[in-house]
């Protein structure tokens, strides 16, 4: 039994997720109710925390993972067959949306043991969530969250839903396991190392202009 | 094929210095394993769960004084074959935790360089 922290739990939670949605997930929008039917029908386990706002309920830290996941390559996000693109300059104005999909699925079991481990039911009532309400019109799917009696009964800006995870989280995964799950989990330095890799592929390393060293430094000698 | 290159950032020069000094009994360690990810740097350590096709193959974590000691990361592209080292853990596997660690901010300074060119950060290595 290893341990992981709160945020790469969260990120595994995400993946798996929309790693059910077998045609990908239409729009964040609907990322985000999916996700609050999830923890509604799963509490035992409830990774993000929910406010009321103009859209319904809305989790401002499962909207940064998810740009997380993406910027690490590990969710692609097309836009939407309904989405309207401009584009300004270099930049690329998408008002409607983008599909959201795992670029790999083998992780897939991975995640689901560390899901596993937090409660037995919880990757099946991703799985039946998703299934169930994943692909209905976007209207009806809203209408039923609206309808819930807590959101109903909320302010706008208020927490219908604090989130039980934080500190480290027992996983039936192997200490080894744990570990290089933190780094793959880690959107800063996958991010970095993205870059890096993209960097290396479009140009040559200008090694004349890189000054050259003996040998390592030791104490003393630097 | 080409001989790998290491290129080290000032970055890891800082980090590689100070972990000889705090564990002075694991130095010997730590050469070993930097010679290892610049000679043989795809033989052992390929990190797991690195799903994205751009990185799949090209990060690595080697254990200094054994898996209980500390973790040294390192990017290492085939083609053309390289090495970039990236971090040190300068607490032993019991009392580390990755919640603090800075390996994503250590690798954003590292690539940010790498990509404005200032390459006078970084310095290939004639030997370890």
């Amino acid at each position: 039994m290893g341990q992981i922290s709160a945020d790469t739990f969260r990120r595994v939670y995400l993946l798996y997720v929309i790693g059910q949605f077998s045609k990908g997930s239409y729009g964040s929008v609907r990322l985000q109710k999916i996700n609050y039917i999830v923890q509604r029908n799963n509490p035992t386990v409830r990774p993000f925390g929910f406010k009321k706002w103009r859209h319904g309920q809305f989790s401002h830290q499962l909207d940064v993972m998810k740009e997380q996941l993406v910027s690490m390559g590990y969710v692609g996000a097309v836009p939407l067959d309904t989405a309207i693109v401009s584009q300004m300059g270099d930049e690329e104005n998408n008002q409607g949306g983008n599909k959201l999909f795992l670029t790999e699925f083998a992780g897939l079991a991975i995640y689901f043991r560390v899901l596993k481990s937090a409660s037995p039911d919880l990757p099946g009532v991703i799985s039946q969530t998703v299934k169930d309400f994943g692909y209905k019109p976007e209207a009806e799917l809203l209408d039923i969250c609206y309808q819930f009696p807590e959101f109903k009964a909320a302010e706008e800006g208020q927490v219908i839903v604090e989130s039980n995870v934080s500190g480290q989280l027992d996983v039936d995964l192997t200490d080894d396991e744990c570990d290089d799950l933190e780094i793959a989990m880690n959107p800063k330095f996958i991010s970095a190392m993205n870059r890096l890799s993209d960097a290396l592929k479009d140009r040559e390393v200008p090694w004349d202009r890189i000054p050259e060293l003996e040998r390592m430094p030791t104490p003393g000698t630097r | 094929m080409s001989e790998c290159q290491l290129l080290v950032h000032d970055e890891f020069l800082e980090q590689y210095l100070r972990f000889q000094i705090e564990h002075e009994d694991a130095s010997d360690s730590l050469r070993t394993q930097l010679q290892k990810s610049w000679k043989d740097p795809a033989i052992d350590g390929r990190l797991s769960f690195i799903l994205n096709p751009r990185l799949v193959g090209k990060l690595y974590k080697l254990w200094i004084a054994g898996p209980t000691g500390y973790r040294y990361v390192y990017f290492h592209d085939p083609t053309p074959p390289i090495t970039l080292p990236i971090f040190l853990s300068f607490e032993p596997r019991s009392n580390f935790n990755w919640d603090t660690a800075p390996i994503g901010d250590l690798a954003e300074r590292i690539v940010s360089d790498f990509d404005s060119g200032q390459f006078d950060k970084f310095h290939t290595i004639k030997s370890i």
